[in-house]
């Protein structure tokens, strides 16, 4: 792999333009890259038939790598319009059998004294830095639209934090009876979704959203729940929820992190959001808040669970509960509505 | 037709010139493509003809100063590939002795001292240069290769005001291209032809057909004919396309399709040879050989380059004043 982007960027391989096992001739277009500049198409550095693909389209690859085999037509003289004989030197390419694109630099031949080749160098010099170290790294399609989003969040959305805790001992019980039935782990997920559309549905502000200057309303109560990976981020959405049993939505939460992780979540699947859920209640965190997306009218952050002592009918019991962060989009939900959703949230919960 | 006017010769060494630029640059884009050439680089496939026309109108003592697409002014200077391509590779006996790479080509004993990247920077230092042979009575004459983009940079007016002012024997050569990196040159300006902005400076402007290798080389003459007797500077604008990208890694999804392929239509070197064929004393096959040889000097040439040292660290001070 050439390098075309800025230094130790990732390349992203986005086509190959020539299948394994056909030919392909020295400067034809062989494949297409995308750099953190551009996408761009890659000619043939050999002629021959393309024998071996070693990285996929969809991957990323470092410069110098070695991404496909060619292996040239044995014999064939590749020179045949130079009018001089080919000394040893220059035959040298017509002569190895499988000439590879981008291999490691290429050794002069003879017994001149030979350089390391910059890529060779690159790569030590990255051995060598320190653990931690900054590295730049090409966005994806989907880090890039993720970014785009955040930023107009940041840029447009008056958010404004409220927080409550929850107690999660009839949740933990439940959540038990569900995971045993869908025979995986969704987490919280279901309960929260199934709790925040129906409360939703009864404070309508929650519904509307602010998109510059257009205001409008959601049809329905969806609300969606951010699944992260290294290197995505996508919040599915459970459409029409209000209405539909924890079991159902599971079904769906579960069926929509599977599309995400495999990265074939539909447009659709993924719009719509009047309200969404982040639950991190899994890790040993206090409580977070969480970004808004654009088009939302409020987040819903789960923190950890944790062992706390909450005084009840007098005495101090140890129960295991959540922290609870609602961030509403001041400019449609006040504040009034936002401790309402909570009151409610906190109802609901700790009555399953 | 015009070809007739000049000896066979003569319009064989424009070709071969030519096609070596070409050549050049076409097996430099595979040693990049291979990994084998560190950093990037800026070509200039489908220029050959500005670089050919004007620097074979000089005499070898005249001076010219060129930009981050040096390659091509380089060879039509009269460096030779082997120079030019260890300097590529960071070789210690290249033309800059390894520290200037791609973008800083040059040998000062064949008139060229090492290009200049930056984007207009070369204006005020030909300027500079041509005040220096004025005042040294001597019978040279400075060239100065810049871009479309460079029209638009402040050095552009403060080098030809003064240049203009001081008389001095300065041809201003823009290679337009017409897109400065991926900004087309409509954009930032609303003149349709850069060489009228001579009149703003009192000096002589013309517009040529930059990929006719013959017009450029008339065009050139006439300039360094008048910079010698003192009526210079001159500005010429060669109207020419760039067939690759701004550097390797640029795609050009910026240029459209349809422009592509006309003025790949008009490729000089394609033009030109079909225009020499026309005569009785060249036929195909003697530009088939040209072709050949020109190959085999290029492929030679990278042999040479790929097995010489780097500088050491003991080079490290010298061959720099800061």
């Amino acid at each position: 792999m050439p390098d075309l982007g800025t230094a130790d960027a990732e390349i992203r391989i986005v086509e190959w333009l020539v299948e394994v096992g056909q030919s392909v001739a020295r400067g034809e277009a062989l494949l297409t890259a995308e750099t953190d500049k551009a996408a761009i198409e890659i000619e043939s550095v050999a002629s021959g038939i393309l024998q071996e693909v070693r990285v996929e389209a969809g991957d990323e690859v470092a410069a110098g790598e070695v991404i496909a085999v060619v292996k040239g037509e044995g014999g064939t003289e590749i020179s045949t319009e130079s009018a001089t004989e080919p000394g040893p030197d220059t035959a040298v390419e017509a002569e190895v059998p499988e000439p590879q694109i981008a291999p490691a630099p290429a050794q002069p031949s003879g017994p001149k004294p030979s350089r390391k080749g910059m890529f060779a160098r690159n790569r030590e010099a990255r051995a060598r830095r320190p653990a931690g170290g900054r590295r730049h790294a090409g966005l994806r399609d989907n880090q890039r639209a993720v970014a785009k989003r955040l930023t107009r969040s940041h840029r447009e959305i008056v958010p404004f934090d409220m927080v409550c805790r929850i107690e999660m001992t009839a949740a933990a019980r439940q959540l038990e009876i569900l995971e045993t039935e869908l025979q995986r782990r969704v987490g919280y997920n279901p309960f929260f979704i199934s709790a925040i559309a129906g409360i939703a549905r009864d404070i309508p502000c929650f519904l509307s959203y602010q998109l510059g200057d257009e205001v409008g309303t959601h049809e329905q109560a969806n609300v969606g729940f951010v699944v992260g990976f290294d290197r995505a981020l996508y919040i599915p959405v459970v459409h029409d929820a209000d209405g539909k049993v924890p079991i159902d939505i599971g079904r769906e939460v579960s069926r929509l992190a599977l599309k995400a992780a495999r990265g074939r979540l539909s447009v659709e699947e993924c719009s719509g959001a009047c309200v969404v859920v982040s639950d991190l209640s899994g890790y040993p965190i206090q409580s977070f808040n969480a970004v808004i997306p654009p088009g939302s009218s409020a987040a819903v952050a789960i923190g950890g669970v944790e062992e706390v002592p909450i005084v009840k009918d007098g005495t101090v019991a140890v129960v295991p509960a959540v922290q609870v962060t609602l961030t509403v989009d001041h400019r449609v939900v006040n504040g009034r509505n936002a401790a309402m959703l909570l009151t409610r949230l906190i109802e609901s919960m700790e009555a399953l | 037709m015009k070809e007739t006017e000049y000896d066979r010769e003569f319009l064989v060494d424009l070709y071969e010139r030519m096609l070596l630029i070409r050549e050049f640059e076409e097996e430099v884009k595979f040693l990049f493509l291979e990994g084998t050439m560190p950093g990037t680089i800026h070509q200039c496939q489908g220029q050959e003809a500005a670089a050919v026309g004007v620097c074979s109108a000089l005499e070898e003592d005249d001076v010219i100063t060129s930009t981050h697409r040096p390659h091509g002014h380089a060879l039509a200077k009269g460096l030779t590939p082997e120079e030019i391509l260890i300097e590529l590779f960071g070789g210690g006996t290249g033309c800059c002795r390894g520290k200037g790479g791609s973008m800083h080509v040059g040998n000062i004993d064949k008139g060229m001292p090492p290009a200049i990247a930056i984007v207009g920077g070369g204006i005020p230092l030909a300027t500079g240069m041509a005040l220096a042979l004025k005042m040294q009575k001597r019978p040279q004459v400075a060239v100065c290769f810049f871009g479309d983009g460079a029209t638009s940079e402040g050095a552009f007016h403060e080098g030809i005001t003064l240049g203009a002012i001081w008389d001095l024997p300065v041809i201003y050569v823009c290679e337009n291209n017409l897109y400065g990196a991926s900004t087309r040159v409509d954009e930032i300006t609303r003149m349709p032809h850069i060489a009228e902005r001579a009149a703003a400076y009192g000096i002589r402007g013309e517009t040529v057909e930059g990929n006719d290798v013959l017009a450029v080389h008339e065009a050139t003459r006439i300039a360094a004919r008048q910079c010698r007797d003192g009526e210079g500077p001159v500005l010429l604008e060669l109207e020419t396309y760039r067939l690759t990208g701004h550097s390797r890694r640029d795609a050009c999804h910026y240029q459209p399709e349809e422009e592509r392929e006309a003025w790949a239509r008009r490729d000089p070197i394609l033009v030109f040879g079909r225009a020499l064929c026309q005569r009785d004393d060249v036929e195909q096959a003697d530009l088939d050989r040209i072709r050949c040889d020109v190959e085999a000097r290029v492929a030679g040439a990278i042999e040479t380059a790929r097995g010489e040292p780097a500088p050491t660290l003991a080079d490290l001070t010298t061959d720099v004043y800061a």
